[in-house]
């Protein structure tokens, strides 16, 4: 399973809708329910899922689902 | 010096407006901070010193994170700093009411109390902290430069259009326009439409519902009544609307003539569906800063390895920890907006309500007929101003039991109310109400259905005809504003103690 159907399935837990498919240059205004209250709760998911951990800066840089794969995958890989 | 005076509109402001397009572009900057000190000095001149010196501290603080390359010293200089600024605003805010509240302590324990000299805060403090701390964390994560020039740093600070009550601005939106910046003529004239508006609101509506607003919480507790009280807080919540909406929309047009773009501070706050969207809507750019600068930070730091384990394991749920910190943030933003019990138990109030809709209530009612959120919202929105504004709790409970008809006197009082439905405040009252109804989309739905069926519908909204009937409204409610000004010296700008 790729990283994309991984990160998707932590969308569907954290926004509670298995109908969910994310795409990279999706932002939080495309999905319904992500606000900042979620966004804690996604960070929080992605990071137990992957068992990585996002830096503050890391967190305040993310501007969409590309930006999240990315900084997933470069912590992923080391 | 309020921008709802003639002082204000008749003399200072045409004065800065010229003199800042005729000074060289080099010295329009300087110009602009020397008339936001003059601004400053005819408002609270005993503490412009103190925030001089705060101003030229955080310059250095922003300069010094920049500068250090190694990450745990720069984590420890933004914490040091952000502690000092913290420091600064509790000092000159918060000292009379925390050694008030140990002197009941120490009564309870029979020790002395304390004596404080009365501290009062300048002008803006709560803003200029808070304004602050955006910029260093900012710094810190790399999503605004430090401002170099010290004259543009202080200016950002102190700039008059935005002192007295926000919005908060962040670096990021005025950088570019501190270091250049073109006013074309349509922004000069948004900028005056903007102005127009916000005078309006402010004198046209808010201050006439503080004729009513101001009397009733004056009153002793015994002597309210439920008719009375639904009214004074009606007029109360589109008080508070008009007159913070409206100093905001001074802000922001006044901005707008000298070259600035601020974010909008309100979206039609009473249209929300629920206290989570109010605050989306409210104050927007205190609603982010708390995002950004308090709730993140606070629900990373409250979810520990611990917490994560417990997570993982499935005995826990990551909402409970956000939830908390709802309620820790708004309890915070509460206290922020005053230094009273009545602030913190309403910030208090809403934690706990955006805590119940964040676990449950916010997805429970999505399914409610749509007309039920909103009288939800707003029952809810009302119940807590009375706490806002209310002199004391003990007033706000009896005020809310008189409001819910239950007994709270010994002798039910008369609910006669006719005396104060004057014409003046009923044509105020419905004008205040029609304007938070979506009035632009009204019209557009009306222009798209009979535009093309009815010629004088479609002449209506030919651009010259909209331009010429835009531009009566304008002036009607400038002229208006100015005769309402100069009728009276009655000017309570409720934001402006913050």
């Amino acid at each position: 399973m790729d990283l994309l159907e991984r990160l998707n399935e932590v969308f569907c837990e954290v926004f509670d809708d298995d109908e969910l498919r994310i795409t990279p240059g999706m932002t939080a205004n495309d999905v319904e329910g992500w606000d900042s209250l979620s966004h804690v709760n996604l960070i929080v998911a992605v990071e137990s899922r992957f068992n990585i951990r996002f830096s503050r800066k890391e967190i305040v840089g993310l501007k969409n689902i590309s930006d999240l794969l990315a900084c997933i995958r470069s912590k992923v890989q080391q | 010096m309020p921008f709802s005076s003639p002082l204000f509109i008749f003399v200072f402001l045409p004065f800065v407006v010229a003199g800042h397009y005729l000074v060289p572009r080099g010295f329009q900057n300087a110009f602009l901070l020397f008339a936001s000190i003059v601004y400053y000095v005819f408002t609270d001149i005993p503490h412009l010193l103190p925030v001089i010196c705060l101003i030229a501290i955080n310059y250095k603080f922003g300069l010094m994170l920049s500068c250090q390359q190694k990450p745990d010293r720069q984590r420890l200089y933004l914490a040091i700093a952000v502690i000092f600024n913290i420091l600064v605003l509790v000092y000159f805010k918060y000292s009379t009411f925390i050694v008030e509240n140990v002197n009941v302590v120490a009564g309870w324990l029979g020790l002395s109390a304390i004596t404080i000299q009365n501290i009062g805060a300048p002008l803006g403090l709560s803003f200029i902290v808070f304004q602050i701390i955006a910029y260093l964390n900012d710094s810190y994560n790399e999503i605004t430069k430090p401002q170099r020039n010290i004259a543009g740093f202080a200016l950002f600070v102190l700039f008059f259009s935005k002192i007295t009550a926000g919005p908060i601005i962040r670096h990021s939106e005025v950088s570019e326009s501190l270091s250049s910046r073109t006013v074309s003529l349509d922004d000069f004239v948004y900028g005056l439409k903007r102005f127009i508006i916000g005078v309006s609101k402010k004198v046209l509506i808010a201050d006439v519902l503080a004729k009513t607003v101001t009397p009733f919480f004056a009153l002793p507790q015994h002597e309210l009544a439920p008719g009375a009280a639904w009214l004074a807080v009606l007029c109360y919540s589109l008080q508070i609307y008009y007159d913070f909406s409206g100093y905001s929309d001074m802000a922001i047009g006044i901005g707008r003539m000298l070259g600035f773009t601020f974010r909008e501070n309100f979206d039609n706050p009473y249209r929300a569906r629920s206290l989570t969207d109010f605050w989306r809507r409210w104050h927007i750019s205190l609603s982010t800063w708390l995002r950004d600068y308090l709730f993140l930070p606070l629900s990373y730091a409250l979810t520990t390895e611990g917490v994560r384990k417990k997570i993982a394991s499935g005995s826990f749920k990551s909402k409970y920890v956000t939830a908390v910190s709802i309620l820790i943030v708004f309890t915070a933003c509460g206290l922020w907006h005053g230094a009273a019990w009545t602030f913190v138990v309403w910030g208090m109030l809403h934690g706990v309500i955006l805590g119940i809709e964040s676990l449950w209530l916010a997805k429970a009612m999505k399914s409610w007929w749509r007309p039920l959120q909103h009288i939800y919202a707003l029952v809810v929105i009302m119940a807590a101003w009375v706490l806002f504004r209310s002199p004391s709790v003990d007033f706000a409970v009896s005020c809310l039991k008189t409001m819910a008809f239950l007994p709270s006197a010994p002798t039910p009082l008369n609910t006669d109310i006719s005396d104060t439905l004057t014409r003046e405040l009923l044509t105020t009252l419905v004008i205040g109400i029609v304007c938070i109804a979506p009035v632009r989309s009204i019209v557009s739905t009306l222009e798209e259905k009979y535009g093309e069926s009815l010629p004088i519908v479609r002449a209506c909204f030919q651009p010259y005809v909209v331009g010429g009937i835009a531009c009566t409204c304008y002036l009607t409610l400038l002229i208006l504003s100015l005769a309402a000004l100069s009728s009276t010296t009655y000017n309570p700008f409720l934001y402006g103690k913050f």
